[in-house]
């Protein structure tokens, strides 16, 4: 199932059938496929967000989930899957800089992509660029928090079990970096 | 923190800055097509271990307490604490004698905890003095991985005193737990006689090589937990029967086709208090007497504490909303949002959510067969012609009727919230799905087929006898026999549990 609702709630509830596919996806190839198709696009954009290539990023995705066909035997179901699969996407993508690709920054990336729609009109162009170089100039742990949340579309919880922290104190960590972001945009 | 939260307008600008293309269809189809042909054997190599935002400090405070009265009810248990969680005592635990640091050119790698088991140490440390925080460069010291079987030079190691080296378990029994850089879980037993052990540390996680002293070494001695002492905060085991209240149990009303069966009687037993400094924690779980054998996980929709003042204290879960984690009678973690006054407590559970899934459970309650209709769709459907269908199924005695099921495409089921658009899932069913008018329910469902996997449902929660279940496929709407499998139904309690505590 492919849900991209951002309302954490609706979610939280339809990660409810993760555990069951998990389960299934251990003898059951086509049940691997959907936990693919609910999780290829969030990977890919958010291995995107890093390396700014088209074609690595298609590389280290095709990686990603290779990887986690792989190991999916082994994966426990005591945590979220989703964070057990970004981690996976972070490993290749450090493989991926170990051997000496650089990362770009999330201005580099963004720039490529020219999407147009009825809300993204709405909001001026220089604002959203503005905002991209504010982020670009946070720490890299900060960046990775915005592209968990916002990149990857991952929920509160989520990002706490893929860094080992709170889910409250994810969730005050983002807020602030917004606040923050807010009152450099003001 | 209300005056932290963003406004959505300010979110939705960081989410559309933010934004990135989706990958190239070809690309995902390609991939697809490969992953399914079968498990790829990938060669193994080394892999750098991942790297980001395990903080610096995993400020683990471990206090050491001398509570004889209330250590004499412990049981199995042996404290809380924060970070952390419930602390047991399984017979012959050992902790870090006191935390132990050793500094180097203004850098300070200091154990906080050490937890020495009959089949694992776990070890946690500290290291501050480090100006910035380097990852994800080529000449970055390293991290951890849990999903891979090989080491970094940021592992850190433990020696123990006959030389020989014990490395983290990353496949083994403490795998899922070693996935924090100054976390480390070994997987071994160390003799009663050993006290003395040392963690050897090549190089600090996430820091640039050369920047900082490589090589650390840090001796530590092991003392044994002596009666009487509370590691962490101290943990009270409710032992006295709490009173469990509960509305009548609701039951779902008889048709001649369908008669009434009982709905589970769910009770709440507290088990566990841990009073903090700032908050207390709860454990509670939520039992069914008489639960279907279907029934996966009852979990709490509203809890809040009240105490001796009369005050309600907002009560926050800290857990994941997994039903598949948190089977019938596994225990809740609440914490209140403020410190409840000193005195008698009780714990309000208001309404919960039941969830069943016949297919997932052991043993198995029903095939996907049994679980599964099938309607006609034609060679050529259109968008918006429609098929009645009276297609009845019951889950653990709750009835569910698929009414209809109608041709539509993207256009005809968005809604606002779905910012990525349908990323290719144009085409698809939406179906009528009603039950009992007295069951508020939502149900999961599935059109059998590769390429359909995008669901758009009208309740998201169990708020209505009745669901609009639209499911979208790639391409083309599917044609002919379609099937379709119910895979889980959550149904709301509307119902409160109650239970108190009297110190």
């Amino acid at each position: 199932m492919i849900v991209l609702d951002v309302d954490r709630k609706k979610q939280t509830m339809i990660q409810d059938d993760i555990p069951a596919l998990v389960a299934a996806a251990r003898d059951d190839p086509a049940a691997f496929g959907r936990l693919y198709d609910r999780y290829v696009q969030p990977v890919y954009r958010y291995i995107f967000s890093r390396v700014g290539s088209t074609h690595e990023a298609e590389d280290i995705t095709s990686q990603t989930f290779m990887a986690a066909y792989e190991a999916l035997g082994r994966y426990r179901e005591r945590g979220q899957f989703s964070a057990w699969l970004f981690r996976i996407a972070q490993s290749k993508m450090n493989d991926h800089f170990r051997r000496g690709r650089r990362e770009v920054g999330l201005e580099a990336a963004g720039r490529i992509l020219e999407r147009e729609d009825a809300l993204g009109a709405l909001i001026r162009a220089e604002e959203l660029t503005r905002i991209r170089s504010l982020i670009d100039h946070l720490t890299e742990a900060e960046q990775e928090l915005i592209r968990l949340r916002y990149v990857a579309g991952l929920s509160f919880a989520e990002i706490a079990e893929l860094s080992g922290r709170r889910e409250d104190a994810v969730k005050k960590s983002v807020y602030r970096l917004l606040a923050r972001l807010k009152s450099q945009m003001e | 923190m209300s005056d932290l939260n963003p406004s959505p307008e300010f979110e939705e600008k960081v989410r559309r800055a933010m934004d990135m293309p989706n990958a190239n269809p070809e690309f995902v189809n390609k991939l697809r097509n490969e992953l399914m042909r079968g498990p790829v054997k990938m060669k193994s190599r080394f892999m750098f271990k991942p790297a980001w935002a395990i903080a610096f400090v995993l400020a683990m405070a471990v206090i050491v307490v001398s509570v004889p009265g209330i250590a004499a009810a412990l049981g199995r248990i042996f404290g809380y604490i924060p970070d952390v969680g419930l602390v047991e005592n399984t017979g012959g635990l050992r902790i870090l004698a006191e935390p132990v640091s050793v500094t180097r050119a203004g850098v300070t790698v200091t154990i906080t905890s050490v937890f020495v088991y009959e089949d694992r140490v776990e070890l946690a440390y500290e290291v501050t003095g480090v100006k910035e925080n380097y990852s994800n460069q080529p000449d970055m010291c390293g991290s951890v991985h849990p999903d891979n079987d090989f080491w970094s030079d940021a592992d850190a190691d433990l020696r123990l005193p006959d030389g020989t080296i014990v490395r983290r378990d990353y496949a083994g029994e403490f795998q899922f737990e070693n996935r924090y850089a100054m976390k480390p879980v070994y997987a071994v037993h160390i003799p009663a006689n050993v006290s003395g052990l040392t963690m050897v540390l090549k190089c600090i996680p996430f820091t640039r090589l050369g920047d900082v002293p490589e090589n650390w070494e840090v001796p530590f001695e092991l003392i044994p937990v002596p009666a009487g002492t509370v590691v962490g905060a101290p943990v009270i085991e409710v032992e006295q029967p709490t009173e469990t209240q509960s509305a009548e149990a609701p039951t779902t009303s008889s048709t001649a086709e369908m008669p009434a069966l009982p709905a589970p009687v769910v009770t709440m037993q507290l088990e566990k208090i841990v009073p903090l400094d700032s908050a207390t924690v709860f454990y509670f779980s939520m039992n069914a007497e008489n639960g279907d054998p279907s029934l996966v996980s009852i979990m709490p929709v509203v809890a809040y504490v009240i105490d001796s003042q009369g005050q309600k204290i907002q009560l926050i879960g800290n857990f994941a909303l997994q039903p598949f984690e948190h089977r019938v009678g596994s225990l809740f973690e609440y914490t209140s949002q403020s410190k409840p006054a000193d005195g008698p407590l009780t714990v309000v559970v208001e309404n919960a959510v039941a969830y069943y899934a016949p297919m997932y459970v052991e043993p198995r309650q029903a095939t996907p067969e049994e679980m599964s209709f099938v309607f006609d769709a034609g060679s050529n459907p259109q968008r918006g012609q429609t098929w009645e269908l009276s297609n009845e199924f019951r889950i653990a005695g709750y009835p569910l009727k698929i009414t209809s099921a109608k041709a539509v495409i993207w256009d005809d089921v968005k809604t606002p919230s779905f910012i990525d658009g349908s990323q290719g899932y144009e085409y698809g069913y939406q179906f009528a799905v009603e039950s009992d008018p007295s069951v508020k329910m939502d149900a999961e469902m599935d059109i059998m087929q590769d390429n359909c996997g995008f669901a758009i449902k009208s309740n998201y929660m169990p708020v209505s006898s009745s669901l609009l279940y639209s499911q979208l496929c790639r391409d083309a709407f599917p044609s002919g026999e379609v099937k379709v499998t119910i895979r889980e139904l959550a149904v709301l309690m509307e119902d409160t549990w109650q239970a108190t505590w009297v110190p």
